[in-house]
């Protein structure tokens, strides 16, 4: 386009078209010389050329012309010497052309033909058509992208994070052992002290069967069916030598530690059920559940607020399953093989005939197919070595199936 | 995508939809089509249907008997009968479209720039129920300058005054975009009217605007000629006094007293547009003056009433006739680089 300082002194303009400096005095001299004459050495064949020589012939000068047409005599000197950077743009130059040779009485169809002929010769970049804002809008949506994109990895990564630490968090409720206890854990094992539970050990070797065969109908590996049997016995007294036995201790209460701690060759290791009876605070009677089941001896009762149950039998079918109240209970069916499955074990309480065995485990044990036997839970629990199983490990394996 | 896709199969086309002549520029192959926007609607049983479009209308025009109608459904720039509109847009469309084509076709109309948002719905619609796909607007006298060659994308001012056949639309433009717009109701047909009411009053001959429109053409001038009476022609009508068919010889002075009026109001919307424009913009102007186009700036002498008024240099652009359609049909060649150019009502 044109260089757009026509507006100055025509001298200043024609400078700044001509950069060579030694061609810069002859342009003064010229211009200098057509301020008199008008008649300076021009290409003979191109329309300003043309356009001049019908001026002369009129012998009209350009001053009058520009008056009446109102185009700056620079503009139309640019014209008649054929220099098009001078000039405003291509529109403008063939419309001055038009004006100029309609003035003149010239054929204005050839005249502008002519020019348009020569204008696109000297410049050809004419028609490119460059609107200043292109390339802002391609910034907008790669912008856009980015942090749509950032925000979808990072969904993907706090769920992955989510789905690993689930099994971790189960894992870090059991608190560390107390060195203390691990100490005297160390020191006072003594496998003759294990204390003998009363019952007969026939019955109770039949136990880890059935416990067995239940855990497997419930499409569980059987992650130590026992450990969910450990509870059902009243929480005995344990001196186990294993720093295992110590962990289960932990999660006791402390006189129980206490006593598990300093056997006393004299007392009876059984404690009686009016032993245990007391330790459990009276709760408020809620609704009670399996009223059918008559002939059940068995009775689950909630201990906590929103505690989720489920109780199966031997074929696997759910016989109640339902989030229980602060003191709702249910009596289960005298069937045999019918298993509890709690995700917190310490949630329930567990009556036989009424009396109170205790709560059916410690707050981190995740029930997945207790026995619900009464003559079972009342002959306690015959497997005690392999319930003492850590009972970290028992959560951790046990939450999935509890899920 | 799928437009780019759809955009491989379908003739787009720039439709310049005015008043007098609508132009159909397609993309690729140039302006296709220019007829005057008349419908010859005939009426069989009650029922009315398109007898014809374009240049067999145009000379219906003034001679139909009772059941045919000639429809010039633009009126002052926008769309004053609807129906009519749609039909001349479907027929043109399927004049112009490829019929083995599937897609339907990207159209841009240009609407002026004083038309309000009811009047660019209408339009909008009326292209879309005529089969388009995609239906973009453009202001007028940006069309125009674009189609001059102004460099309106280059921050300088540039002045176009587009004189159509309803509608004259002056413009300032720079960095593609309208600075300052105004539109008034004066074009073609102003003139046409002007003149008719002129010989009625003066010779008591009544004619059509047909004729009108010739002797506008042939005689008209925007400046009263310095020496007698001009150029002369022969014009025929009816006299008022006896209702007979009679001829006169009418010269050109007569015209430009007529024309007088809707010269004036042109000028003075110059001049309004001139005032508002900002300061740096005006002195731009001062440079290059001010750019004519559409058929009302082919009227005889308008640019040097123009230049006497104003002081400034104005030329008549190349093709002035075809310039809105040339310029509409730029939009639809770079239209990825004019979007902003071009708007839609929805």
């Amino acid at each position: 386009m044109g260089t757009a300082k026509l507006g100055e002194d025509p001298k200043a303009m024609i400078n700044s078209s001509t950069p060579p400096a030694d061609e810069r005095s002859e342009v003064r001299r010229r211009l200098h010389l057509r301020d008199i004459s008008s008649d300076a050495p021009l290409p003979v064949d191109t329309v300003g050329a043309e356009l001049r020589a019908a001026r002369m012939r009129r012998g009209e000068d350009l001053r009058t012309i520009a008056a009446a047409l109102r185009i700056r005599r620079e503009q139309l000197e640019a014209l008649e010497e054929g220099r098009h950077d001078d000039l405003p743009g291509r529109a403008y130059a063939i419309g001055f052309i038009r004006s100029y040779a309609e003035y003149l009485g010239l054929d204005i169809g050839h005249v502008v033909e002519r020019f348009k002929f020569e204008i696109d010769q000297s410049e050809n970049a004419m028609d490119a058509f460059t609107f200043p804002k292109v390339t802002e809008e391609t910034r907008l949506p790669r912008g856009t992208f980015l942090i749509v994109g950032l925000v979808v990895a990072l969904g993907i990564y706090g769920g992955w994070l989510l789905t690993r630490s689930a099994d971790k968090m189960m894992a870090e409720r059991v608190p560390p052992v107390p060195e203390r206890i691990e100490e005297r854990a160390g020191s006072t094992g003594a496998p003759d002290e294990r204390p003998v539970l009363s019952g007969d050990p026939a019955s109770a070797a039949t136990r880890p069967q059935g416990a067995n065969n239940s855990s497997q109908l419930l499409g569980v590996s059987a992650p130590q069916p026992d450990a969910a049997v450990v509870y059902a016995a009243p929480p005995a007294p344990v001196a186990a030598p294993a720093a295992a036995s110590a962990e289960a201790a932990a999660v006791q209460t402390p006189a129980q530690q206490m006593a598990a701690l300093e056997p006393q060759p004299g007392a009876a290791p059984v404690p009686s059920q009016a032993d245990l009876a007391p330790a459990l605070p009276p709760v408020p009677a809620g609704q009670a559940f399996g009223g059918e089941n008559i002939d059940g001896r068995v009775v689950v009762r909630a201990r906590k607020n929103d505690a989720w149950i489920r109780v199966e039998d031997a074929q696997g079918h759910v016989l109640i399953e339902r989030t229980l109240s602060l003191g709702d209970s249910y009596r289960v069916p005298a069937k045999p093989g019918v298993i509890l499955v709690a995700r917190d074990a310490s949630a329930f309480e567990i009556l036989v005939d009424g009396a109170s065995l205790g709560l059916a485990g410690p707050p981190t044990l995740v029930l997945t197919g207790k026995p619900l036997d009464a003559a079972a839970l009342l002959a306690g629990n015959p497997q005690r070595s392999a319930a003492e199983a850590p009972v970290a490990g028992v959560a951790q394996q046990g939450a999935p199936a509890a899920r | 995508m799928l437009s780019g896709l759809l955009g491989m199969f379908s003739a787009d086309m720039a439709i310049d939809l005015g008043t007098a002549n609508t132009l159909v520029y397609v993309k690729g192959r140039g302006i296709v089509l220019n007829e005057p926007s008349v419908v010859a609607i005939i009426e069989k049983g009650g029922k009315k249907q398109v007898l014809a479009v374009g240049e067999e209308a145009k000379l219906m025009l003034g001679r139909t008997p009772g059941n045919i109608q000639a429809i010039r459904p633009m009126r002052d720039g926008v769309i004053a009968d609807f129906e009519v509109a749609e039909e001349m847009i479907k027929h043109f469309i399927r004049k112009v479209h490829n019929r083995r084509s599937f897609a339907n076709p990207q159209i841009i109309v240009c609407v002026p720039s004083g038309s309000t948002a009811v009047e660019r719905r209408a339009i909008q619609e009326s292209a879309l129920s005529a089969g388009a796909r995609r239906v973009y607007l453009i202001e007028e006298p940006m069309a125009a300058a674009i189609g001059a060659g102004l460099p309106v994308t280059e921050p300088t001012g540039s002045m176009v005054v587009d004189i159509g056949g309803g509608t004259t639309e002056v413009a300032v433009l720079s960095l593609g975009g309208i600075v300052y717009a105004r539109s008034v109701r004066v074009g073609g047909d102003k003139m046409d009217e002007a003149i008719i009411a002129y010989i009625r009053r003066h010779h008591n001959l009544l004619v059509g605007e047909a004729s009108a429109e010739r002797i506008k053409k042939e005689v008209g001038s925007a400046a009263i000629p310095s020496d007698g009476d001009g150029m002369t022609i022969e014009i025929k009508g009816r006299d008022l006094m006896n209702g007979v068919p009679k001829e006169i010889r009418i010269g050109q002075r007569q015209i430009a007293e007529s024309l007088a009026e809707p010269v004036g109001a042109i000028v003075e919307a110059v001049k309004v547009a001139l005032e508002a424009t900002p300061p740096e913009l005006a002195a731009d102007i001062v440079d290059k003056g001010i750019v004519l186009t559409g058929g009302g700036a082919l009227l005889a002498n308008l640019d040097q009433v123009l230049r006497d008024e104003t002081g400034l240099p104005v030329s008549i652009a190349d093709d002035a006739l075809s310039c809105v359609a040339l310029g509409t049909g730029k939009a639809l060649e770079h239209i990825k680089t004019m979007k902003h150019v071009l708007s839609s009502v929805y």
